[in-house]
This record gives C-alpha cells, sequence and structure tokens, in this order.
C-alpha cells in the first residue's frame, strides 16, 4: 500500500545505544530532509528530550535492547505520560530476530509498526509514511500501566502467566455485552491464511505465536487494519511465521 | 567497490544490499560507513573476547547483542548470525559453545574486517 503522505520537513528521534545502528538510521533519515533529527543513546536521553518544552516529534524509531532505560521501558512511559509527551506519539520499533519475545509486549504497548534489521532505506519509509498517515488513537493510560515491561536490568525473556496473551490493542472489538436471547452466531469455519490474505476484521481462531512459542496474540483477537500492519512488519523475523488460523463465515 | 568486496548475496559482506538499504548511496558514501563499522563493533569483539575470558556472561551477552545488531545493519549475514549464537550461549551461561564460538566470531569479524579495508582501498584508486 503506498502511503501520499511526505516525509519531508518532518521531525524525528532515534534511539539507539548502538553507534554504528543509529548513525545507519540516522543516514537515512537525513535523506528525507527532516525539519528536525535528534538522536539519542539510551531511553533515558529520549525522555530528556521528549520532555524538553520546545520537543515536537513525529515519530520515535527507537531500538529494543538498551540501558538503563529499554525501549519497552520507553514505549510505556510515552503511554502512560500525564505530562509533557503526546501519549499517542507514533513509534516504531528496531527489532533483531532475537527481540520477536518482546514484540507481543510492543504490541500491547501500541507500538505503531516494526522494523527488522538491517534497515533499509526503502521499508523505512514505508513504515513512516504509514504510521504518520494513520497514527490512530490510543488507549486511556491505565490500560498500559498494567502491562509488565521486562526492565533492562532482567532477562530479556519472560514467560507469561497462564499463555494468556499480551496484545490489548486499542482498536481490538470490545468485548459483547452478555443478551440472554442473543442470536444464534453465523456458522463459520477456520481456515489458515497467508497475513498478505487476511479480510481486515477478521478473528483469530488459534493463538497467533512466534516459532518459538511466545504467543503474540491470542484466539479471538481482531485482526484490524493496524494489526495486521503490525504482524506483516514482524515477519520479516525468521522467527515469525506469516500464516495465521483465521475464522471464515460458511458461504449462505 | 563492489567487485572487491561483497557481491550481491555475499554472507559475508554483501555490500550491493547495503548499498539498496541505505537507498542507493554512492561508493564514497559506502566507505564511510563500513569504515565506521569496523571502527566501532572492533573495540565491541574485543571485549567479547576479554568478558569470555573472564566468565562474564552477563557483559558478554550485552556487547554480543549490540556487535549482532551493527554486522546485521552493515549486512555481514554470517558474522550477525555467529554473534546471535554466541548471544545464545552468553544467556545460558554456556561456556562450553562461548569457548568454541568466541575464536569463530573473532575470525568472522577479521574476514570482515579485511573486506572493508581492500574495498575502501580500491575505491581510493
Amino acid at each position: 500500500m503506498k502511503y501520499e503522505t511526505s516525509l519531508e520537513n518532518r521531525s524525528f528521534l532515534i534511539v539507539d545505544d548502538e553507534p554504528f545502528s543509529r548513525d545507519i538510521v540516522r543516514r537515512m533519515m537525513a535523506e528525507l530532509k527532516p525539519r528536525q533529527l535528534d538522536t539519542a543513546e539510551s531511553g533515558e536521553e529520549a525522555l530528556q528530550l521528549l520532555m524538553r518544552g520546545d520537543a515536537f516529534y513525529d515519530c520515535v524509531i527507537t531500538d529494543f535492547s538498551m540501558a538503563p532505560i529499554n525501549g519497552l521501558e520507553l514505549l510505556k512511559t510515552i503511554r502512560t505520560s500525564t505530562k509533557r509527551i503526546s501519549r499517542s506519539l507514533p513509534v516504531v520499533m528496531l527489532t533483531g530476530h532475537t527481540d520477536s519475545d518482546l514484540v507481543g509486549t510492543a504490541i500491547a504497548l501500541d507500538a505503531h509498526a516494526f522494523l527488522a534489521k538491517p534497515v533499509s532505506f526503502k521499508l523505512l519509509c514505508d513504515r513512516l509514511a504509514r504510521v504518520i498517515a494513520d497514527p490512530g488513537p490510543v488507549r486511556p493510560s491505565i490500560a498500559y500501566s498494567v502491562i509488565p515491561v521486562p526492565s533492562s536490568e532482567r532477562p530479556r525473556t519472560e514467560t507469561r502467566e497462564g499463555g494468556k496473551s499480551m496484545a490489548l490493542e486499542s482498536d481490538f472489538a470490545p468485548s459483547k455485552p452478555f443478551t440472554p436471547a442473543a442470536p444464534a452466531e453465523p456458522k463459520r469455519y477456520e481456515k489458515q491464511l497467508d497475513l498478505s490474505e487476511v479480510p481486515p476484521g477478521s478473528v483469530l481462531s488459534r493463538p497467533f505465536t512466534t516459532k518459538t512459542g511466545t504467543m503474540l496474540l491470542g484466539a479471538d483477537a481482531v485482526l484490524t487494519p493496524r494489526m495486521l500492519n503490525r504482524l506483516r512488519d514482524i515477519t520479516d523475523l525468521d522467527t515469525v511465521v506469516d500464516k495465521v488460523w483465521v475464522y471464515l463465515e460458511q458461504p449462505s | 567497490m563492489a567487485e572487491q568486496a561483497g557481491a550481491a548475496g555475499d554472507l559475508l559482506l554483501d555490500l550491493e544490499q547495503l548499498r539498496d538499504n541505505l537507498g542507493g548511496a554512492d561508493d564514497a558514501t559506502l566507505v564511510e560507513v563500513t569504515a565506521f563499522f569496523v571502527t566501532n563493533v572492533e573495540p565491541l569483539i574485543r571485549e567479547a573476547e576479554d568478558y569470555a575470558a573472564g566468565r562474564r556472561s552477563g557483559d558478554l551477552l550485552r556487547v554480543a547483542h549490540a556487535a549482532k545488531g551493527a554486522a546485521r545493519n552493515v549486512c555481514a549475514p554470517h558474522l550477525a548470525d555467529q554473534l546471535a549464537h554466541l548471544e545464545s550461549a552468553a544467556k545460558a551461561a554456556d561456556w562450553n559453545a562461548i569457548d568454541r564460538l568466541m575464536p569463530l566470531v573473532s575470525e568472522c569479524f577479521r574476514r570482515v574486517a579485511e573486506r572493508i579495508v581492500a574495498a575502501g582501498k580500491e575505491d581510493a584508486r
């Protein structure tokens, strides 16, 4: 899908503690003739820039693994901000193949997009155009504050209790209210589809997991257009499958 | 530069992929970027060797992860994969695996750096 949003004269913040990777992304973004292009070596430095009175960024591009504040902690701080930082600030997560276990948490925190390494200019522009054109809504701060985030001091992988999905995206369909005389649901069957073929609005019939078994989305999650875009982003990672099981309605 | 080092699909150093990833960078930019990679990652490899020798798995995990991301971004997939294995071994504090992998990582980085230096010289001619 092509987005017509111009990426020129925008303001960006790149956050990565590894100087080479930070520099290569900065070089790419400099090609976009930004109004402002800042870099930070950690989540902590990024927050200082974000809380500066004159700071306004169109998008933050951040790595996962940093200290003392990692990318997920930065994302959570943005989404739960009560002060100067816009909670709906678009955030693109730079992901490596070993970060796939953390992607579920990033989805739950409404990361806008994912970009797998090696970073390419073409895909970077695609992601930026998409998230700036359609940043979408975010949920109330409290919805994010309850999401557990592995800190940079703790192990990077955490098992999740009961195998429950971490993803609680804002544009999930709300649960149906109880109605005593609910009409019978339409007959449906499940089918495995390539992510590129899944119709927006489809419902997962089985959890969406990485090849290592980490659940990224639970069964019954609604695959909104935004969610589909995010899942397609992460299929660039070796550890993420590009097929999902969804419910389809029986033809009448 | 491409003739000297890194034909398309080269697992050691794919400079054509890097050029493409950078949006069609010229040779001078490629030389600058790859030289910065060597300058930046060489100390990480030295640190990794020290941490492996000193049995400091947490520090080894950190530098292996950082070097891996850089290797992936410079389009040195073989080095990135080996660093990923080293990172996994460090995570598990599997010292047998670390002792086996560390020399492979060092050697692979040396070969990548040699290619980069050779390509830079070729470009300067």
